[in-house]
């Protein structure tokens, strides 16, 4: 006969308000195999955890029911006063008559019947527990950052710097990402390149680094503490050991204006090219695309004047597979594109739909002010190379609108237009600089003051309303808006346009993130395990976010965020090995039949081959064998079994149509 | 989908704001106000209210578009609708509260003309089905007191056979049927 | 011979009757059966569904049911007015299918909720009938340089059966690459002529129209395509009026897509009503002879 004691919780009044937790404490005490059942203010309080671990050393008990709140919040608190107590923690059930119970009831007699039928239930099914242990598994001191943007690199920094041998991935020829092409960044006004380009060298510098550019997460495999990842080197065209990085290649290639995506499509780059002058890897790579030779067989160009005999036409893409215990994922962001946004967005054809050339986007802004830029830091429209005397700056293009298919708030677009007006004012004094906006959201440490700054100092005009519509007129850009506050329409004739086009996540962030296991939402920003307490990691163990793949953020956002996921991954990797939950499938392989359907439906990848062998070694036959470190416990396996083979530890079919015929005899 | 209007503000039900939502089919309470309407709208600026400023005295459950000039203007061209980031159909709004300032007795002297216009063609076409342009103009232009408005555009219009005197437009067959069906009758 | 209901609606019986006159002749030339709904109503246009959503929804519902009645295929109809009334209706329909059967027993006659509604122009565009009207082309229009007009309601608003993309729409200038002309690229395309406000308001019509015309002058156009009878009369019948408060004479010709299509399949301008318009319509200087004989 069992030896269970029942503890029924009031949660203040969250419960008793609506459950007669005395009258449950009452019919629990009568239940067979109950010996003991109380009712308690708060049972995870330090008295109330007391009373459990007395009941279980006075009483002898062999099974412990808590009826209270949620597992997911107090499960960890009693399983620990039980274990403390001598008693496997498996032995110990929580009922959930708060979330489950009385939050959503409102007659209290049946509720407390109902929460009498589910402590029932409870009852029923501990009794049927057994003792079950954490799974060791070992753990790999190694890990990887996914994006060499700002908040990759800070990551791989800080956890290099621990101690952390860091491996990293980034598909463009070079790291860098977006800041590497900002002009000064707000609210100080301090140089993008000049505070990124060093930690870009610092990366690539750095003992415990070991950095694939030009390449891609083909595959993951395995599970927090030991990922198997396969990365795949894209062909370079150019022997990164023999490259010196002297650039003649591109000087001499005869191909010369294909857009550069650095410059945001305003400059141009030879077909083999190195991305900018500080790009790290500091060298080149062929875009076979728009090379001739790749094209018609012909050119060769680079080829023949490469001293170190470095260009290879031969290569082919190369495939590394890295063991790591960890991930951070930094893949950063693109911008909404008016003209072609993509599946489920809609694009801005009223204003132009990206065909008026002197219609710009806030990159591409940032590239005419950059002194390393096209224009070498001259404000020069793109479509006559001459200084727009008026420019006219859009909020809000393709953010906060439901119509376009995107509800958020783009979060930096404030700050970076101001910015921009701004450093057009101190270029261009006598030139006017006129911004429509919904709201200046500007919540920053000293951000308000630099709108501010813009407004009063630098007489930039902020209108608030939206623009109905753009088009091009006699060399200008008619601007159909409205000043709201005014109450009156507004049209202006602008020489220059600038968008401050929507933050959205980087094309395949959701490929990656299914590689991963990681969540992610509508518009594929990956989630974060909870709002408020886990915001740097995803719900995939062993797997962070860092920077705007998880949602807009601006520089300070991104590398605290990254900090953070590289302080979790050091917090992971303090131990020695990893415990996981016991609660995995197995195999009865004594009748299993070897069908491998379960292998079919694993989301894991957790069942494995197994072979049965007589004593000389002959095969007798094959079954599934589930790996325990690879098993998450969700059951799909056992309901698919079609010989009944499979049972989910602390979950068996025997537990669980125990607790039904509780509910129905 | 119906929409009550947003949040009940003392007894909404019978309000304006919750009438005209219900009839637009819309969350007046969607609007934050960005003006794109009333940016793109042709004939803003010509009346009293702009657009926008009509759905914010809606939100504040104000009586005051009932007797603006706005709605009247409105030419249902629906670009308020296409280009509304909150998807809101303004000229659905419009249509509700011309309806509404007609049933209050509210319509703004200024909108005299277009009121007309629009009553005249209704209870034309309600009265035999089909529409004279040339009925329609003369009437209008009597009951406006416009007695030459367009006037000089009628010798071309009839030597090029685009008009006709004999009312052979509006009958048709079915004419008798068209009539049943229809709630108008035929003005005197 | 395919077939269709037409609703021609009450302009195309009045001061468009070219478009009418029109439109039977390019259908006849491609084959194609109109018939005309026998006893249709007005749509209501603007003014109904302005002030009496009852009545705008009993005509609506009128026209549906007898469309149906008609039975000869997909519903067409050549003004945009009627067009967005008709695709109304047959959306609330859709939309409200409880509703239905008491609309049906209003009205006197069943209505087939999923009926095609198609504007004539849209029909032109469709592969089959591009390719049948190129194969038939015999006076290509030799680059006539043509602003095509979509002005609000043709392509408003979007959703189901939409003429085309309400913000980008291509339709119209393919039709006119189609007849061997040169669209012109302007950005007013989808601006208001000021519709029904001619009557009452004049004034607006004056102004809104007239910036559609001097846009399109300014751009090199030498001819205006419409698809809709309200933006003809505004741009057509008001020119004189528009001319004389702008002091600029355009001498414009807008021509209806029928007319255009029609000319390019060699139809005589007297059969397609060009004789009609108020701003005379050369059909010899549009499109100089010489070139006609390189088909």
């Amino acid at each position: 006969m069992s030896r269970i004691g029942v503890f029924i919780c009031h949660c203040g009044e969250n419960i008793g308000r609506t459950v007669d937790c005395a009258r449950v404490a009452e019919a629990a005490g009568a239940l067979p195999g109950v010996v003991h059942a109380v009712d308690n203010k708060y049972m995870c309080s330090d008295p109330g955890q007391n009373m459990v671990r007395a009941a279980i050393r006075d009483l002898k008990l062999d099974g412990v029911v808590v009826a209270a709140c949620s597992p997911a919040m107090h499960e960890p608190t009693f399983r620990r006063a039980t274990f403390n107590e001598g008693l496997n923690p498996f032995r110990c059930e929580m009922v959930n008559v708060r979330e489950q119970c009385s939050w959503v009831h409102e007659d209290r007699p049946a509720a407390t019947d109902k929460a009498i039928d589910l402590v029932r239930m409870m009852v029923e099914k501990v009794k049927r527990n057994e003792d079950l242990f954490p799974i060791k598994v070992p753990l790999t001191r190694r890990a990887l950052v996914v994006g060499g943007g700002i908040a990759g690199i800070q990551a791989a920094l800080d956890m290099a710097n621990a101690g952390i041998p860091v491996v990293m991935v980034e598909k463009e020829p070079s790291i860098g990402g977006h800041m590497s092409q900002l002009s000064e960044t707000f609210p100080t006004l301090d140089c993008s390149q000049c505070i990124l380009t060093p930690r870009m060298v610092e990366v690539a510098q750095h003992p415990l680094i070991t950095l694939h550019t030009y390449s891609e997460v083909e595959k993951v495999e395995g599970y927090i503490g030991n990922f198997r990842v396969t990365i795949r080197k894209k062909a370079r065209s150019v022997d990164m050991a023999k490259c010196t990085g002297c650039g003649v290649c591109q000087q001499k290639c005869p191909q010369k204006k294909i857009p550069s995506a650095f410059d945001a499509g305003l400059g141009h780059r030879a077909a083999i090219y190195i991305p900018f002058p500080q790009a790290v890897p500091n060298k080149p790579v062929i875009d076979r695309e728009r090379c001739t030779h790749f094209k018609t067989g012909k050119c060769g160009v680079c080829e023949k004047v490469c001293g170190p005999g470095a260009v290879d036409f031969e290569q082919q893409d190369e495939f590394v597979v890295e063991n790591v215990g960890a991930a951070v994922l930094a893949t950063g962001y693109q911008l909404y594109d008016i003209g072609d946004p993509g599946a489920g967005l809609r694009g801005y054809p009223e204003y132009g739909g990206g065909k008026i050339a002197d219609v710009i986007d806030g990159l591409q802004f940032e590239r005419l002010a950059s002194a390393s830029g096209p224009t070498g830091g001259e404000i020069r429209r793109p479509s006559d190379g001459k200084v727009p005397q008026t420019v006219v700056f859009l909020q809000c293009v393709g953010s906060r609108d439901r119509a376009k298919g995107i509800e958020y708030c783009s979060k930096i677009c404030c700050m970076y237009t101001a910015k921009h007006a701004l450093l057009y004012k101190h270029k261009v004094h006598e030139g006017k600089a006129v911004v429509f906006y919904m709201d200046v959201r500007a919540p920053g440490k000293g951000y308000d003051e630099f709108v501010r700054r813009a407004v009063e100092q630098d007489e930039v005009l902020y209108l608030r309303g939206k623009v109905s519509r753009l088009y091009e007129d006699g060399g200008q850009i008619v601007v159909s808006g409205v000043d709201t506050l005014a109450g009156r329409q507004m049209e202006i004739r602008a020489d220059l346009v600038v968008l401050a086009t929507a933050i959205r996540p980087q094309t395949g962030a959701a490929r990656l993130a299914q590689k991963f296991g990681v969540g992610y939402d509508g518009h594929a920003f990956y989630s974060e395990a909870h709002p408020k307490l886990r915001p740097v990691e995803s719900a995939a163990a062993g797997v962070m976010l860092a920077g705007a793949c998880q949602g807009p953020k601006d520089i300070p956002e991104a590398v605290a965020q990254a900090s953070a996921a590289a302080a979790k991954v050091a917090v992971l990797f303090s131990r020695e090995t990893l415990d996981r939950e016991p609660v995995v499938a197995r195999v009865n392989e004594t009748v299993c039949a070897g069908c491998f359907a379960c292998q079919e439906v694993c989301p894991y990848g957790a069942v494995e081959l197994n072979e049965v062998r007589d004593r000389q070694g002959r095969l007798l036959r094959r079954t599934a064998r589930v790996n325990a470190g690879v098993c998450n416990g969700c059951g799909t396996c056992v309901a698919t079994c079609p010989s009944k083979s499979l049972e989910l530890a602390g979950y068996t079919d025997e537990q669980i149509f125990a607790q039904i015929s509780a509910l129905v005899p | 989908m119906t929409h009550s209007g947003g949040v009940d503000m003392n007894s909404a039900t019978g309000s304006l704001r919750a009438r005209v939502a219900r009839a637009a089919d819309l969350n007046v309470f969607s609007c934050y106000q960005c003006g794109c309407c009333t940016a793109g709208c042709p004939t803003a600026g010509r009346g009293d209210l702009l657009p926008h400023q009509v759905m914010r005295h809606l939100q504040l459950d104000s009586d005051e578009p009932l007797s603006a000039l706005q709605p009247w203007l409105c030419v249902g061209c629906q670009t308020c609708a296409v280009r509304c980031p909150q998807e809101l159909d303004l000229s659905r709004v419009m249509d509700a509260l011309r309806a509404e300032a007609e049933q209050a007795g509210t319509v703004p002297a200024a909108a005299r003309r277009a009121r007309l216009f629009n009553r005249i063609f209704v209870q034309q076409v309600l009265a035999s089905g089909r529409l004279s342009e040339v009925k329609l103009g003369a009437e209008y232009n009597l009951r406006a007191r416009a007695f030459f408005q367009n006037l000089e555009s009628l010798p071309a219009l009839l030597t090029r056979g685009k008009i006709r005197l004999d009312g052979k437009t509006l009958r048709g067959p079915g004419l008798a049927r068209r009539r049943q069906a229809l709630p108008g009758k035929e003005q005197p | 011979m395919t077939s269709f209901s037409y609703y021609p609606g009450c302009s195309l019986h009045a001061t468009a009757r070219e478009y009418d006159e029109s439109i039977r002749a390019v259908a006849g030339v491609l084959g194609f059966e109109l018939r005309e709904i026998e006893d249709w109503c007005c749509c209501g246009a603007t003014p109904a569904h302005a002030i009496d959503a009852e009545s705008a929804h009993v005509l609506g519902d009128w026209n549906l049911a007898r469309a149906t009645a008609t039975g000869a295929g997909p519903l067409l109809t050549g003004c945009a007015s009627c067009f967005s009334r008709l695709r109304a209706a047959s959306a609330e329909l859709r939309a409200h299918p409880a509703a239905a059967p008491a609309a049906a027993a209003r009205v006197g006659g069943r209505i087939d909720p999923d009926l095609e509604i198609l504007h004539v122009a849209q029909l032109l565009a469709r592969s089959d009938v591009s390719e049948a009207v190129a194969a038939k082309v015999t006076r290509p229009l030799n680059g006539l340089k043509v602003a095509c007009y979509y002005g609000c309601l043709l392509t408003r608003p979007r959703g189901e059966n939409a003429f085309d993309d309400a913000e980008d729409p291509t339709l119209l200038e393919d039709l006119v690459r189609l007849a061997g002309g040169e669209p012109v690229a302007w950005p007013l395309r989808l601006d208001c002529c000021g519709a029904s406000l001619a009557l009452p308001e004049p004034g607006i019509v004056r102004d809104l129209s007239g910036k559609l015309l001097a846009m399109a002058h300014a751009r090199g156009a030498q001819a205006m395509m419409v698809a809709c009878p309200l933006c003809h009369a505004n741009l057509d019948m008001t020119q004189p009026a528009i001319a004389k408060q702008m002091k600029f004479d355009f001498e414009m010709p807008v021509l209806y897509v029928t007319q255009v299509i029609g000319l390019a399949l060699g139809i005589e301008p007297r059969t397609l009503g060009l004789h009609r318009h108020i701003v005379p319509v050369r059909v010899d200087a549009l499109i100089p002879a010489r070139e006609a004989n390189h088909v």
